[in-house]
């Protein structure tokens, strides 16, 4: 499908949502213009009724199980994904992995025993001095910027 | 006095007496810790945190690398209370720093890097004092810096290598202020006593060997493969899934005795009668043939992990060991030449000696002071040290 007739489509569904009137799928118009999608969704339907795995969410089964659930399904999905790609500011859903994990370690891992033995055995003396000055970055000690006055003021708020 | 009478007065006299201390107990304080970790720890809280500007300011100052300035007083000057409590730690007798060895590998060492950044702080307070024409109280920060790396100890190879390493920073320092104490022989003789306190006190490898030996070969069982991935993920080390794959029952009771027999021939070496070289080459053969077995023996391949690269860490402890010795042999000198106003023509007899040749030093005589060299190379270096002292 191009771009422009699919804004067409859309347009003409929404003009007729706009104006009040139920949008009605024209199954066999559709049927007509994508046969080979059609097709697959019907073998995918027929598959599905076969397939019995108590795992399948029970809704799906039973849609896929009704006759010509197939076809109404394959609309509701062309619908869902027109709606969603060409929607307003032709959003693209994130791609999958792309969000940032969270991958860093523990600061406190780097004053392990094990980690100290591994910055040693990598770099001999420098590589464990550059750790430790790494955990003092890190870790501290910070200064207490605390007074004995502002101890008591805050006791007493 | 009647009888009776004296006696109730030596009743009441016995009842006072015992009843004093009690009296005044109720008004004492709390007497001061007896461990000297919870006085470092407190010196550690009392240091302000610099930026790495400031902290690179400190240590080159601390390492003779940099002069005296008026920005540096100011930033020593913001640490006094910490110099005081460090130097009150270092001078207790007892030190436990509340480490947890039931987590073996995983075990937390947080005190190692304030420690470093102490030792900073009072060999800078050290240098002050010295270019204010106070050398008593320069080397005894030097001294205290030495004791807290007695305190570091040698609970673990990481612990040992910190420990030497400040050992050596101290040492270094008071050769350099030995040449301004020059005729002060009354100091002079004061600091080969407290030296000679501290002599055979040195930090070394054989303790924590055998620590590790302990917790390694708990860590190799079946119900503490968990705890095992941790401690290598936690290091940064990935094993992959091929390893993971491998570690079953068999797999980690063939490591076990390896590992086992392997830490067995290491501690051997390390204890074993003979040079510096002898030792350091039998360590670095055996953890060699060890490397190559794991290439192709499965057995060895967690010892080629968790093997401490123990030729590299004895050359480390010698190295301190020499400094040590050449710095209470250069103090010997400098006593010979307070008393006589010359220097020794060959080397006094009985000086400790140098630890990679088992030998005396070499002295020799030259137009600045003198030199003290080893007369064994050392093997992870590949170099002869020397101590050059200046005489004023």
């Amino acid at each position: 499908m191009s771009q422009r007739k699919d804004e067409k489509w859309l347009d003409g569904e929404l003009r007729r949502a706009i104006d009040g009137a139920t949008p009605e799928f024209d199954a066999e118009a559709w049927k007509r213009k994508y046969p080979a999608e059609f097709q697959a969704v019907l073998a995918r339907a027929a598959k599905g009724s076969k397939d019995q795995s108590p795992n399948r969410p029970r809704i799906v089964r039973l849609v896929l199980g009704h006759p010509g659930a197939g076809v109404a399904v394959a609309a509701a999905i062309v619908i869902t994904a027109a709606v969603l790609f060409v929607g307003p500011g032709g959003h693209q859903p994130p791609e999958r992995g792309s969000e940032p994990r969270a991958t860093a370690p523990s600061p406190t891992k780097i004053v392990s025993m094990m980690s100290l033995r591994m910055a040693y055995r990598r770099g001999g003396e420098e590589g464990l001095n550059q750790q430790l000055d790494t955990a003092l970055n890190t870790l501290g000690p910070r200064p207490n910027g605390v007074s004995m006055r502002g101890l008591f003021d805050d006791l007493e708020s | 006095m009647g009888a009776n009478v004296k006696r109730q007065m030596l009743l009441l006299v016995a009842t006072v007496w015992m009843l004093l201390p009690m009296a005044s107990s109720v008004h004492a304080f709390p007497p001061d810790p007896d461990n000297a970790a919870l006085v470092y720890y407190q010196a550690f809280l009392l240091c302000e945190q610099a930026d790495e500007e400031g902290r690179e300011a400190l240590s080159d100052f601390a390492r003779g690398q940099r002069e005296v300035s008026a920005e540096i007083r100011e930033h020593v000057a913001r640490y006094r209370a910490a110099v005081e409590y460090g130097s009150v730690a270092a001078g207790m007798q007892q030190c436990n720093w509340g480490l947890r060895y039931s987590q073996g590998f995983s075990m937390q060492l947080p005190h190692l890097a304030p420690v470093r950044f102490l030792h900073w702080v009072m060999l800078s307070d050290a240098r002050l004092h010295a270019a204010d024409g106070d050398y008593r109280t320069a080397l005894s920060r030097c001294l205290d810096v030495r004791r807290t790396a007695q305190h570091i100890g040698d609970d673990t190879l990481i612990s040992m290598l910190v420990a030497v390493a400040l050992d050596r920073s101290a040492n270094a320092r008071i050769r350099d202020f030995l040449p301004d104490v020059g005729a002060d022989v009354e100091t002079l003789e004061w600091l080969k006593n407290e030296m000679a306190d501290m002599s055979g006190k040195l930090p070394s490898a054989r303790r924590p060997v055998a620590y590790e030996r302990e917790i390694a070969m708990d860590i190799m069982r079946p119900e503490k493969l968990d705890s095992l991935v941790e401690v290598f993920e936690g290091s940064g080390t990935e094993l992959t899934d091929e390893q993971l794959a491998m570690a079953d029952e068999d797999f980690l009771r063939r490591n076990r005795e390896y590992y086992s027999k392997f830490l067995t021939s290491l501690q051997t070496a390390l204890g074993a009668p003979g040079s510096y070289e002898q030792r350091y080459r039998k360590l670095a053969e055996l953890t060699d043939k060890m490397t190559r077995a794991s290439a192709q023996d499965t057995a060895a391949t967690l010892t080629a992990m968790f093997a401490p690269g123990l030729a590299k860490v004895y050359s480390h402890q010698v190295r301190a060991e020499a400094n040590a010795n050449a710095t209470q042999a250069a103090v010997d000198i400098f006593i010979i030449r307070a008393k006589t106003g010359e220097l020794p023509e060959e080397l006094p007899a009985d000086l400790p000696k140098d630890p990679f040749s088992g030998r005396d030093f070499e002295y020799e005589r030259t137009d600045e002071g003198f030199v003290l060299r080893c007369r064994g190379k050392d093997l992870v270096k590949d170099e002869v040290h020397e101590f050059a002292l200046l005489v004023k």
